[in-house]
């Protein structure tokens, strides 16, 4: 082997070794960013519920959502259905028309959104030892239901992000109950109205099995309910969408699911201080006129509710703090709590949320609120002054 | 150091430029909403809103000095006048009243659909530092009222 040789060849080996080097400092330096990254997330979610679904299937057939995953922050994202885009399209001035559906327009204000999660956060760090404080996101049918093809409208901000979003902007101290994604998994079933823009008790169930994961406690059944059915229900994008005929001639329907425990009592302080005592959870809207038959759930927006069940001796109750939204999801808890105070934030006018709940020893606060009113500066101010946050 | 000198000098200028642009129109705030509540009809009785309480609505520009009323029942009713210190604050604050009644209309709209004429109808006037917002049950009263005082 002549020395020419031995040097090229020493030199070759030279730049192998070089290289070698560079891909394996390289693959060092992404292992440890990959493994800092891990930490820091696992550090920051370390007290966030998991509480993603796991499709199963109940005797009803009826997929409950209601197993945690692994926890794992590393899962492929989750597959949707895919919801095509069937019939015609007319966009009005705040609502986009597809056949016989109306889809909300909607616009992520950061602002408005930390307005919230200020406000959650606030009553979170108040209460903290003294009550649990959840935050339940609620996307709209938009953001859900709507099809796909719609989906990349400029009208139509994300609303995973914008869940997410909000959901990451919540202090330390409030347990976030993720919804977006346990809605996805059942988005071709009824979650949402078509001439409304409200969720239906559908879909406020799935959530209500999204905040019982987190709060511990076991969900009822979705087939052991006893339902009551208030059809021809014609709501906001009826309106919104000049009375349109094919909304009309295919109005919804209102199902509502009754707590199991009898002897549920409601007790309920109307906008204008009235008070409505022994009135049904499930309120009878069958003769109401055809807009107004969401009032069926806990006789619609009042400046506050108290729903008692003497069945449930365990003393737990809990303080739900919403909007219109709230109405569908708040009839599922009185089977677990003894005591459900519902507080229309609107409307309010009891001083401290803070005060309130120390004062009634509530356990659950639970702030249950769509995005639509989550970026309406109005309604952010009525929060923060109503309540007192 | 010339330099620097140069920029704080340009933007003194700028600055004293901008005041001279503001607008000779100043106004007192309580008086002007006393008018409005006093001279205008409401179908709710109208309360005082705390100075700090605008603050969960609007960003009320630094300097500004702000009153107003607000409906004690179930109505949209409201008031709202301000001074700020300058033109381009009190447009900004123009642009938080527009957005605030787009979002109360969009509310009236779908659970107080008899709201909605009133808020379409309120008066909202920007002039110099000046800003006003009124909603209420009668609309040419109030807009007489705030020509009085803007002119």
């Amino acid at each position: 082997m002549s020395r020419r040789y031995r040097g090229r060849r020493t030199t070759r080996s030279r730049g192998i070794s070089s290289f070698m080097l560079l891909i394996m400092a390289l693959v060092l330096i992404a292992a440890v960013t990959l493994v800092v990254v891990n930490i820091v997330k696992s550090h920051r979610f370390a007290d966030k519920p998991s509480v993603d679904p796991v499709q199963t299937e109940t005797e009803d057939g009826i997929a409950d959502g209601t197993e945690e995953q692994d926890g794992s922050d590393e899962a492929d994202p989750p597959a949707y259905a895919v919801i095509p885009l069937t019939g015609d399209v007319q966009q009005y001035s705040s609502v986009y028309r597809v056949g016989d559906a109306g889809y909300e327009m909607y616009t992520y204000v950061e602002s408005k959104a930390q307005t919230y999660a200020n406000a959650v956060s606030s009553a979170a760090d108040q209460l903290a030892g003294t009550a649990d404080v959840y935050a339940m996101v609620i996307p709209l049918s938009s953001g859900i239901t709507m099809p796909d093809e719609l989906m990349g409208e400029t009208v139509f901000s994300d609303q995973k992000t914008a869940c997410a979003d909000i959901e990451g902007m919540m202090g330390t101290n409030v347990k976030v109950v993720p919804l977006y994604d346990a809605l996805m998994q059942h988005r071709t079933e009824y979650l949402y109205f078509r001439t409304d823009h409200h969720w239906t008790a559908l879909g406020a169930y799935y959530a209500y099995c999204q905040y019982c994961a987190a709060a511990g406690l076991t969900p009822t059944p979705l087939g052991s309910y006893q339902t009551r059915d208030f059809p021809g229900f014609l709501g906001t994008f009826y309106n919104d969408t000049n009375k349109c005929s094919q909304m009309e001639s295919n109005p919804d329907t209102v199902t509502a699911y009754l707590p199991r425990s009898s002897g549920v009592t409601m007790t309920v302080t109307d906008t204008n201080g009235n008070v409505f005592e022994d009135i049904p959870v499930i309120y009878d809207e069958s003769s109401a006129p055809a807009g107004l038959k969401y009032g069926a759930f806990i006789m619609g927006d009042n400046r506050m509710t108290v729903i008692t069940n003497p069945a449930v001796t365990n003393g737990r109750s809990c303080v739900v703090v919403k909007e219109s939204f709230g109405n569908a999801f708040v009839p599922f808890l009185p089977d677990h709590y003894q005591t459900v105070y519902v507080i229309d934030y609107r409307h309010f006018q009891g001083g401290s949320l803070t005060e309130f709940v120390r004062s009634n020893g509530v356990r659950d606060v639970i702030f249950c609120n769509n995005l639509s009113a989550i970026r309406s500066g109005a309604l952010m101010g009525d929060l923060q002054k109503n309540l007192g946050l | 150091m010339k330099r620097m000198m140069t920029a704080l000098l340009t933007a003194v200028m700028v600055l004293s430029l901008t005041a001279c642009g503001n607008g000779a129109k100043t106004v007192d705030v309580q008086a002007f909403a006393d008018a409005l509540k006093n001279n205008v009809s409401y179908d709710a009785e109208m309360i005082a809103t705390a100075t700090e309480d605008f603050d969960y609505y609007f960003s009320v520009p630094d300097g500004a000095s702000i009153a107003g009323y607000e409906s004690g029942g179930e109505t949209y009713e409201r008031i709202v006048v301000a001074q700020c210190a300058d033109d381009a604050s009190a447009k900004a604050l123009l642009e938080e009243f527009n957005s605030y009644l787009a979002d109360l209309t969009q509310e009236a709209g779908r659970y107080t659909p008899e709201e909605v004429t009133r808020l379409e109808d309120a008066i909202m006037m920007q002039q110099g530092g000046v800003v006003v917002l009124c909603i209420s049950a009668d609309a040419d009263a109030a807009d007489t009222v705030i020509k009085g005082y803007l002119g």
